[in-house]
């Protein structure tokens, strides 16, 4: 099978097919009661067993709070009104027990739906969580948690928190039927550095539970039940991942110097607390781009400033005086929340997303900027606006900092100095860069939605996204204009979006004079190493050249020629 | 049969967490336990009961108990009542 390589790599192991079978559920006349009622009660069974281990496990973890969510899943299993009712629907009507579980659990979710208690309406969580258990039983003795093992998981699209979960167990790659480039799930198994592959039609079909799968992100090929010719490709691959493994390690700790000395930093882009230590592993020298989406989207109501205000000094005092560049709340485009109430847009890319439904709603976006404000005393802390595309935006943003400042100072809080950049990523902006220059303290180039923007080419479109390409004359002729700017008016420019870390292209970066690079975390050693092989002045050099050059084939071939000189 | 009137001390009521402590308490024991709230009836011993009653801090329930070991249950439930459920 084939498909679109989303993170590179190449991982070989048991494959774990998670199936959304609740869809074609249909009720259907049974003969046989005795044997249906049986069979709910063996998958009855099969859940409470793989509940109490859960149980056990997450206990032994201090994982308390999962614990007795489960504990409640264990007791409904008890429940007259919950199983013992599907029983009751199996007997009356003589039908699937699939069917009678289906119906039963919308039944109760509807009902705790419409009590006046938040709490309890919540409480429909569990109710699916255990009906999907029970239907993963059901559908052919797959269990809903994964065993301890290692695995390749096939999906049909995963959402971000099924691929925080499954990382925490030992998930080996990730198969994709859906998935764009920069959906969310793919961003997150880009910074676990997890080989993922996306658009694998028909994948779920092929394959069973526990058949090995190679799982190649290299030539982008998933083959089932490999042969030796496969099996060798692999041992090879790992071989010289071992070596190049080896290699890096040189790079991690280190200062980041070209060959004749100029300075850069690498930095690496984060969602949350948990990868500071990995950072660290890998030697970055700061956050250049902490994304604050997540601490959004994990909750059912926007965090306060205290919880905000608690993550991010925790991790300004983890990286001790190396940078954390909080970017303020992205939301919108393809990062939807459903309690902030933004209804669905044509063009949401183009819509109401980012700084400017923040200025619209102070009372969230100046709780996050009080936050990163009072964090200001625990480190280097510096914030950077996203989707900024009028000057106006940039004013407006220092006005309420302002405020919120005052409001501080009032209530006799502590702030720090906080500097106040912003992304680069609209072509308006791109283009005035030597206005914006002159009223931010730093920009950092968000090459992914620069590019989409500029060439007006969504990119989880598969049939335009071709037309985003980092190697475009375009493209770098933007960068290289931004950059000027901003080293005209004294301030840094850094690069956070993909292209920052595309090897080929790093030459390019420092003939710019990019100040710095921040990155994925498994690339900080990579990156390292290409900017400690170049040569500034051969760079500057190359930058001039490629800058004449009209596609972005030609940039390619001469980039790569270069590289093997 | 045995009826006591039991106010929810605990911050957050019958949560999911308190239902599986007052469900695991009440099948300890051969008899009934109901609670009654604005003329329904909600069976203690099924998680799903306790969460239907939907009580609150503050609320006072009418907890009804019968069977053989009324006494011991409903001294149970006061001290689970009492004890706030083992939370704030």
């Amino acid at each position: 099978m084939k498909g679109t390589i989303a993170v590179k790599g190449m991982a070989m192991a048991d494959v774990y097919p998670v199936c959304e079978i609740k869809g074609n559920i249909r009720a259907q006349k049974m003969e046989d009661v005795e044997v249906e009622l049986k069979k709910l009660d063996e998958a009855k069974k099969g859940c409470m067993e793989s509940l109490t281990r859960l149980i056990e496990k997450l206990q032994n973890e201090t994982d308390k709070e999962s614990a007795e969510i489960l504990d409640f899943q264990l007791l409904l299993l008890e429940d007259d009104n919950y199983f013992g009712a599907i029983r009751e629907i199996v007997k009356a009507q003589k039908v699937n027990c699939e069917y009678a579980i289906v119906s039963q659990s919308e039944s109760y979710r509807s009902e705790l739906a419409a009590l006046d208690n938040p709490y309890l309406n919540e409480r429909t969580a569990d109710i699916t969580d255990l009906e999907r258990r029970l239907l993963n039983v059901l559908s052919g003795g797959m269990e809903h948690d994964m065993e301890d093992g290692s695995w390749i998981v096939a999906a049909e699209d995963l959402t971000p928190s099924q691929v925080v979960e499954l990382g925490k167990k030992r998930l080996k790659g990730i198969i994709l039927e859906k998935g764009g480039l920069s959906s969310h799930c793919v961003i997150l198994a880009r910074s676990m550095n997890i080989p993922c592959m996306i658009g694998v039609k028909g994948a779920l079909g092929k394959m069973k539970k526990g058949e090995k799968v190679l799982l190649d992100c290299i030539d982008g090929e998933v083959i089932i039940r490999p042969d030796k010719e496969a099996l060798k490709k692999y041992l090879d691959y790992c071989e010289k991942m071992d070596e190049e493994k080896a290699d890096l390690e040189r790079f991690k700790h280190r200062e980041t110097k070209t060959k004749d000395g100029k300075d850069m930093k690498v930095y690496a882009n984060v969602s949350s607390e948990t990868e500071i230590e990995e950072l660290k592993n890998q030697g970055g020298e700061g956050v250049g781009l902490m994304r604050t989406e997540m601490l959004y989207m994990e909750r059912n109501k926007a965090p306060d400033e205290e919880t905000q205000y608690q993550i991010y000094s925790k991790i300004a005092k983890e990286l001790e005086k190396d940078p954390l560049i909080i970017r303020t709340l992205d939301v919108g485009g393809d990062k939807h929340i459903s309690y902030l109430n933004i209804p669905a847009e044509d063009n949401p890319f183009l819509g109401y997303r980012a700084i400017r439904y923040c200025l619209d709603h102070p009372e969230i976006f100046k709780s996050q900027l009080s936050a990163i404000l009072r964090a200001g005393v625990c480190g280097t802390v510096k914030m950077m606006i996203p989707m900024v595309s009028d000057l106006s935006e940039i004013k407006r943003t220092r006005d309420m900092i302002d405020e919120v400042k005052q409001e501080l100072d009032m209530a006799g809080i502590k702030h720090g100095d906080v500097a106040v950049g912003m992304m680069v990523e609209t072509p308006s902006a791109a283009v005035m860069a030597d206005r914006f220059a002159k009223v931010v303290d730093f920009f950092s180039i968000g090459t992914n939605d620069l590019t989409q923007y500029l060439f007006a080419a969504d990119r989880n479109n598969e049939k335009v996204a071709s037309l985003n390409s980092y190697y475009h004359p375009a493209l770098l002729r933007m960068i290289d204009h931004i950059s000027r700017c901003a080293h005209e008016n004294e301030i840094e420019v850094d690069i956070c979006g993909q292209a920052g870390e595309v090897e080929e292209l790093i030459p390019l970066w420092v003939g710019m004079e990019i100040d710095n690079l921040s990155v994925s975390i498994p690339s900080i050693p990579r990156v390292r190493r290409a900017i400690s092989c170049c040569s500034f002045e051969k760079c500057r050099e190359l930058v001039k050249q490629v800058l004449h050059f009209s596609s972005d084939k030609e940039v390619i071939k001469f980039m790569r020629e270069e590289k093997t000189k | 049969m045995i009826v006591r009137e039991l106010e929810v001390l605990n911050e957050l009521g019958f949560h999911s967490r308190v239902a599986c402590r007052i469900t695991r308490s009440a099948g300890e024991f051969q008899s009934s336990v109901h609670v009654k709230k604005n003329g329904q009836s909600f069976d203690l011993k099924n998680v799903t009961g306790v969460m239907m009653a939907n009580a609150k801090h503050g609320d006072v329930v009418t907890v009804e108990i019968e069977g053989p070991d009324e006494e011991a249950a409903a001294a149970a439930m006061e001290k689970l009542f009492a004890e706030k459920f083992g939370e704030r």
